[in-house]
């Protein structure tokens, strides 16, 4: 027998698409650049200072995890650093540099190493250490600087001033202000029209699909619709509340995390039309003015309830049993 | 094309096609020195081998003969001496009983030995069915697109499935690989007299060849050969992988689902590959039993690249000689097409009657990277042309924890490997469904 053997002998397939984990991470990243442009322009170096402690804070704890624990962690596989990156868009922009080494702890920690790292986490850990945030240090997590201030002023969101003042309140604001993003907020609340840009390029790269995305803005629109046909001077518009608070990043970027969201096409539909319905609800009856957050949360525990229940229809089988 | 092209309605992936071979005319190969035949190349019961060493054996002699119903005979390809009987490694990686026969004439032209047997003259009407399949039988004929299930038994479905239509499967859908593609340009009439002693066998039901629209030459040229002949016809289809897997391809044309765990006679239809259906037309025209194949002989370390003949038993080494493969650079060689083929080890293993391509690559083609955690990214579940949830099915196999809902689905797979191919995590897949499959069965 010759000398010279082939040296792999592997299982097809023996080629790849070439997708990995870090192109999609990274892309994902990279997608969210214009909607933190938009912050930065109006929130001025705060917003810039808020994202990069948030993405150094949240590698740095995977990579500290890596280092002293003995499962294996690609810290650099980019999931850490979407995750900062969502993180700092659920905090306002004057947030204390404590808030987001908590926020971080809490997102990484909590959200995601303890239930064994990635791809294993129920619930999406940006909003974990946001609800967290929220309910430990409400005062921090809900003064918002005023968009294009410079002197520091602070005000409240569109969605408070809706809840604290009624709708009464917001006769003159203009749906395009919103739009563009000229609002009160957090980080990556302010720009729906930014938002969408960025989630374009991965519905066409198929990191998302339209059914969470759809059925969330859908059910956010039909459910404060009702109440706006039926009183419009109490209840704000449906529009008004699909372009406010966090429904544009909730919809497009946390409720469709892949992790925690569905994985079949019915689960998919089910879990966006819960996301929406629960914002509406909070959002209009709640104590909170702004529910996008805890309706992800609460949704995410069905997902594998869903993923059981309302499975794909497999091939060769007229109806699944 | 004005309509829609035909394909399956879920799944699918399109890998880089690299079909580098697809215009080099099928060539004649030679006799090499040595012929090692392996005795079991089909799925079915082992076969009882007939020859001894120092025997000597002509071109057609039975080597082995079936020792049952479901099982395949064996012939010599050329003529000479039983060197020895022995266990030899195979493309498929494993170590079968392996025939060595020392041949008579090497470096006998195909082309020669082809050319002196001469046809007879068949008369379709007059055959009788049973003489058909006896006749199939006798010449050991196999699915040649990679399964190797006996020919004569798919062709003998049960009395209470009656058949209603039959596909000739000329998708080729794997990458590089263009033997089929070469014999449906080249030899057309033949297939087509192939197919219809396929359609007499069930009482002149349709025949469709399936085509992937990758190989517009390929459908004109059936298209012609086939036109004005009753009940047979072209299907264009959408280039697609795995658009010839045979419960895709029912899809695709007729729109029909093989019932889960079923098989296609279930649905009234029975596939046959292109070679194989030209297999048949030889077995019955020439008497001639499987002995020699076309294959694709490709990859990324070929200059030129090619489709050629061979007697089956023919080593790797004499096509690597022909083809001026530099053995040193080969850090990969595949049987079978890279999504589906195997991964050998051996330069000297032999051809088998399923080998439809041997593909040699350097080592730019092998990345090996270690599994990373599932995200859920649902690409497999996209990608799987059966509907399976891949990565919970593969979770629940790696952690032994199977489901008695999910072995059927696990059964199901029809190990295409599209899950594989686009998982962003490396994860392997396919390879965890092989092993789900393997567990399931012991259990049984």
């Amino acid at each position: 027998m010759p000398e010279n053997r082939p040296v792999f002998v592997d299982s097809s397939p023996l080629g790849r698409a070439g997708e990995s984990t870090r192109k999609i991470m990274y892309t994902v990243s990279l997608t969210l650049v214009p909607a933190l442009g938009v912050s930065v322009w109006m929130f001025g170096f705060e917003a810039l200072r808020v994202l990069l402690l948030a993405a150094v804070f949240c590698v740095g704890i995977e990579f500290a995890a890596f280092r002293f624990s003995s499962f294996k962690i690609d810290s650099l596989d980019g999931s850490a650093l979407l995750t900062g990156i969502l993180l700092a868009m659920n905090l306002p922009a004057n947030a204390p540099w404590w808030l987001i080494l908590v926020g971080s702890l809490v997102a990484v920690g909590l959200g995601k190493l303890v239930f064994g790292g990635l791809g294993q986490n129920i619930f999406n850990p940006a909003l974990v250490a946001r609800v967290f945030l929220l309910i430990s240090f409400p005062v921090q997590m809900t003064s918002w600087l005023k968009p294009g201030a410079v002197d520091g002023s602070t005000g409240a969101t569109p969605l408070g001033i809706l809840k604290t003042e009624g709708a009464g309140a917001l006769a003159q604001t203009d749906l395009l202000h919103l739009a563009v993003g000229q609002m009160g907020g957090s980080l990556g609340e302010v720009s729906a029209i930014a938002l969408l840009l960025g989630a374009a390029w991965l519905f066409y790269k198929k990191y998302i699909t339209w059914e969470i995305p759809v059925t969330f803005m859908g059910a956010v629109l039909v459910f404060s619709g009702i109440f706006y046909l039926i009183n419009p001077a109490q209840y704000a518009s449906p529009l008004f509340h699909l372009f406010t608070g966090g429904v544009m990043l909730g919809a497009l970027y946390m409720a469709t995390d892949m992790v925690t969201s569905p994985l079949t096409f019915k689960g998919k539909l089910i879990f966006g039309i819960g996301c929406g319905f629960f914002t509406a609800l909070i959002r209009l009856f709640g104590a909170y003015p702004e529910g996008v957050s805890f309706a992800i949360l609460f949704m995410n525990a069905f997902v594998p309830l869903l993923d059981r229940y309302f499975p794909d229809k497999k091939f060769g089988v007229l109806k699944n049993e | 094309m004005l309509h829609p092209l035909k394909t399956f309605s879920r799944g699918g992936i399109h890998p880089a096609y690299n079909k580098f071979s697809a215009d080099r005319p099928i060539e004649y190969g030679t006799v090499p020195e040595r012929l090692l035949i392996a005795v079991n190349q089909h799925i079915g019961r082992p076969l009882e081998v007939l020859v001894k060493k120092g025997e000597e054996v002509t071109r057609g002699s039975l080597l082995a003969k079936s020792s049952g119903f479901v099982s395949s005979n064996l012939h010599a390809p050329a003529a000479g001496k039983v060197e020895k009987i022995t266990r030899f490694p195979q493309l498929g990686g494993q170590i079968g009983e392996t025939i060595i026969i020392k041949t008579e004439n090497p470096g006998q032209s195909l082309k020669e030995i082809l050319d002196s047997e001469t046809p007879q003259s068949l008369r379709l009407d007059a055959l009788e069915k049973e003489e058909i399949l006896k006749k199939i039988n006798e010449a050991g004929l196999v699915g040649m697109g990679g399964a190797g299930f006996p020919t004569h038994v798919k062709l003998s479905p049960p009395q209470e499935k009656p058949i209603d239509h039959l596909l000739i499967n000329g998708a080729e859908c794997e990458p590089y690989i263009t033997c089929d593609h070469r014999l449906m340009l080249e030899r057309s009439a033949e297939l087509t007299r192939g197919m219809l002693i396929l359609q007499k066998l069930f009482g002149g039901v349709p025949v469709t060849i399936g085509i992937e629209d990758n190989k517009p030459d390929a459908v004109k040229a059936m298209g012609e050969a086939l036109a004005g002949k009753r009940g047979l016809s072209v299907a264009a289809l959408e280039t697609k992988y795995p658009q010839g897997g045979e419960k895709q391809l029912i899809k695709a044309i007729l729109n029909r689902e093989v019932p889960s765990a079923g098989l296609p006679m279930d649905v009234g239809v029975i596939v046959q590959n292109v070679a194989t259906t030209l297999a048949v037309y030889e077995a019955l025209v020439y008497n001639r039993p499987l002995m020699e194949r076309a294959l694709t002989v490709s990859g990324n370390l070929i200059k030129n690249p090619g489709n050629i003949l061979l007697p089956i038993g023919t080593p790797v080494s004499f096509i690597m000689n022909r083809f001026e493969i530099d053995a040193a650079r080969v850090r990969l060689l595949l049987s079978g097409g890279p999504m589906m083929g195997r991964a050998s080890f051996s330069f000297e293993s032999p051809l088998t009657k399923t080998s439809s391509a041997l593909l040699f690559f350097d080592g730019d083609y092998v990345h090996r990277r270690r599994e990373n955690p599932c995200i859920r990214c649902g690409s497999c579940i996209d990608a799987c042309p059966m509907g399976l949830p891949v990565a919970q099915l593969t979770e629940s196999i790696k952690g032994n924890l199977i489901a008695a809902h999910a072995k059927g689905d696990i059964m199901d797979c029809i190990e295409c490997g599209s899950c594989t191919y686009v998982c962003p995590a490396d994860r392997r897949l396919v390879q965890w469904m092989r092993v789900g499959k393997s567990i399931i069965r012991r259990e049984n």
